[in-house]
């Protein structure tokens, strides 16, 4: 798994490749705490690149929009994969972020 | 219904192996040429009971195991991630969604709700001090 930030017109787009589980969370919440700290007003979350995620991510993707939509700031998510959509599903987190191409 | 398959794996419940394990389940059923859908949910249902083990079952998880039998027969997957760790003293309010025992950890206490969504079956026995077993099955239709 390979995470990382890149910044454009103050929006963070965090791409996260490989799969992702309890094992290696930890690495992405610390890529993309680091990239919060440059206070971007949205967050693309670029998925198009991860074949996988349990509800391990779901947990951290949970607690950073919470923590986004305190200081107004909007998630979004793109490149879903068949099997991350199907997480994304069942999780409800379609009911908090919007996909956007 | 007579099994086409069965396979016993014992192995270290270190953060780490949940790849491995899922990968070894989804393999497992390749002779019944499973769809992808299938496969993905079974990966993440066995990931979600791994990841139970590992992060819940032992003080010391190097020195323990997660003990998986699975068995495949003609119309499906069966089965088992157990562990000899802790146990579950109430089956029921860890099976709710969103339940979690770790809440400062940021976790969605999402995955029972996970593995009873991507499964046919679950079922859940524990007993507090000696282990915790997840049953799971999944019925597949050959692609």
């Amino acid at each position: 798994m390979t995470a990382h930030s890149e910044f454009s017109d103050g929006r963070m787009i965090f791409y996260i490749n490989g799969e992702l589980d309890e094992s290696n969370i930890g690495e992405a919440k610390e890529a993309f705490d680091d990239g919060m700290l440059r206070g971007p007003s949205a967050v693309v979350l670029d998925l198009s690149g991860l074949t996988f995620m349990d509800s391990t991510a779901v947990g951290m993707i949970i607690s950073r929009y919470k923590r986004l939509k305190s200081v107004g700031a909007k998630l979004y998510a793109r490149g879903l994969t068949r099997q991350t959509e199907r997480v994304f599903r069942t999780s409800g987190l379609f009911g908090i972020i919007e996909v956007i191409r | 219904m007579a099994a086409l398959n069965q396979m016993k794996m014992q192995i270290s419940a270190i953060s780490g192996n949940e790849s491995f394990i899922r990968s070894a389940a989804a393999a497992f059923c390749v002779p019944l040429n499973p769809s992808l859908d299938v496969i993905n949910d079974i990966k993440t249902a066995v990931s979600e009971a791994a990841t139970n083990v590992i992060i819940h079952a032992y003080d010391k998880p190097g020195e323990n195991f997660i003990y998986i039998d699975a068995e495949l027969f003609d119309g499906g997957l069966s089965i088992i991630i157990r562990d000899t760790g802790k146990g579950i003293a109430d089956v029921g309010l860890a099976m709710q969604p969103a339940f979690t025992s770790k809440p400062e950890d940021e976790r969605s206490g999402m995955g029972f709700t996970f593995m009873q969504t991507f499964m046919d079956e679950l079922e859940v026995k524990s007993v507090v001090g000696e282990g915790t077993s997840v049953g799971m099955k999944k019925y597949i239709k050959s692609e």
